[in-house]
């Protein structure tokens, strides 16, 4: 009978939960649909403002170069990493080819 | 056991002795890694980071009181500018030299290259027989200047002078590793020959278009197409003008500047072509 009584309550204790949990859950589901359409919209922005190229290939370019560089500053790498010297271009005196056909 | 735990510590002990290495300042070291990291990308082709790369390595030289750092990064800019045709820009950057540099025979060099770019021939030449006087017997330079000089000539009429800068060019290529001049100096030669009227113009062109396509640089193949469309149409007889050959010769150097996304060309095939009927 003891245990009997204590399932009775247990079961009523569940169910009190049962309905508070009920009356929250439409809020916190609102408050989730808010923060989806909020993260849906922040994604649609960043699609129409930021150019494809940038997302990928350049933000990833520079990252690289970011960490690469910062790993060359930190001690001891960079003292082992030696500066490039003074850079000499290969000579190009026409560039475009224009020479073939004067303007 | 000895042994061999003191060999190692004998070589701790012996690099903690030894001196340390000299380290370059961290601000000099960032302007000459955006210096080197421009070299890389201008062979590449990559201009526009190049561009960028070498405007920063300019700034930071400036920052460290280091001219001529500063300078020589403004004048890898100059060479950037005119592989983009960006002229005006290109002698804005050379007018903005320290005065001490402006008579240099690089300086030299790219301001009568500018000029030539610009239409400017006279003045070009003015600046090219300034950089012959400072280009002496071993000047590494010399092949640049005779085909700087044999482009100044053709843009004057005088085809002969042109063609003989252009041979004393590849003259002085023989033995060097400048595959970007010698390729100019066949092209310089190919012009100069259809000039004068001299059919072999046709073998120079095809030698600078094979070197253009090992290098694999889309505007001075398609340029170089567009010259061996003209010397077809100059030589070879029949109906269109120039024949079949010079029709595909055109037709290839309108499809290279299209798949370049070389406007400027593309429009000139397209006119060529329908200037033989096509």
């Amino acid at each position: 009978v003891r245990v009997l009584n204590k399932t009775e309550e247990d079961l009523k204790h569940l169910g009190q939960t049962l309905e508070a949990a009920n009356q929250r859950l439409p809020a916190m589901l609102d408050r989730t649909s808010q923060v989806l359409d909020h993260v849906e919209k922040i994604t649609a922005e960043a699609e129409t403002s930021v150019p494809p190229v940038l997302r990928d290939g350049s933000a990833v370019a520079a990252d690289v170069r970011e960490i690469v560089g910062g790993a060359k500053q930190a001690w001891p790498i960079r003292n082992l990493v030696d500066a490039p010297g003074p850079a000499t271009l290969k000579a190009d005196s026409d560039p475009r080819g224009e020479a073939g056909r004067a303007r | 056991v000895r042994a061999k735990l003191g060999l190692p510590l004998l070589l701790v002990l012996a690099a903690c002795a030894s001196a340390p290495k000299p380290v370059d300042p961290p601000l000099l070291k960032a302007a000459l890694e955006a210096e080197s990291d421009g070299a890389k990308r201008y062979q590449r082709g990559d201009l526009m980071v190049a561009e960028r790369r070498f405007a920063d390595a300019m700034r930071r030289f400036a920052s460290i009181d280091d001219a001529s750092g500063s300078a020589r990064n403004r004048l890898h800019l100059v060479r950037v500018k005119l592989a983009q045709g960006q002229v005006d820009a290109a002698l804005e950057l050379l007018d903005g030299m320290p005065p001490a540099l402006a008579r240099d025979l690089d300086v030299l060099l790219l301001r009568g290259q500018a000029l030539l770019a610009a239409d400017r021939a006279i003045d070009a030449e003015r600046a090219l027989e300034l950089a012959a006087g400072r280009c002496g017997a071993d000047c590494a330079a010399a092949a640049s200047l005779e085909i700087l000089r044999g482009r100044a000539s053709l843009r004057r009429g005088e085809a002969a002078a042109a063609r003989a800068h252009a041979e004393r060019g590849l003259a002085l290529l023989r033995e060097r590793d400048e595959p970007h001049e010698l390729g100019n100096a066949w092209r310089l030669l190919a012009a100069a020959r259809l000039a004068a009227g001299d059919v072999t113009a046709l073998a120079a062109a095809q030698a600078a278009l094979d070197i253009d396509r090992r290098l694999a640089l889309p505007e001075k193949i398609a340029r170089d197409w567009l010259l061996l469309g003209d010397i077809h149409r100059r030589f070879t007889p029949g109906q269109p003008p120039g024949g079949n050959d010079a029709r595909l010769a055109y037709a290839r150097a309108l499809e290279v500047a299209e798949a370049a996304g070389l406007k400027e060309i593309s429009l000139i095939a397209s006119q060529a072509l329908q200037a033989i009927g096509m």
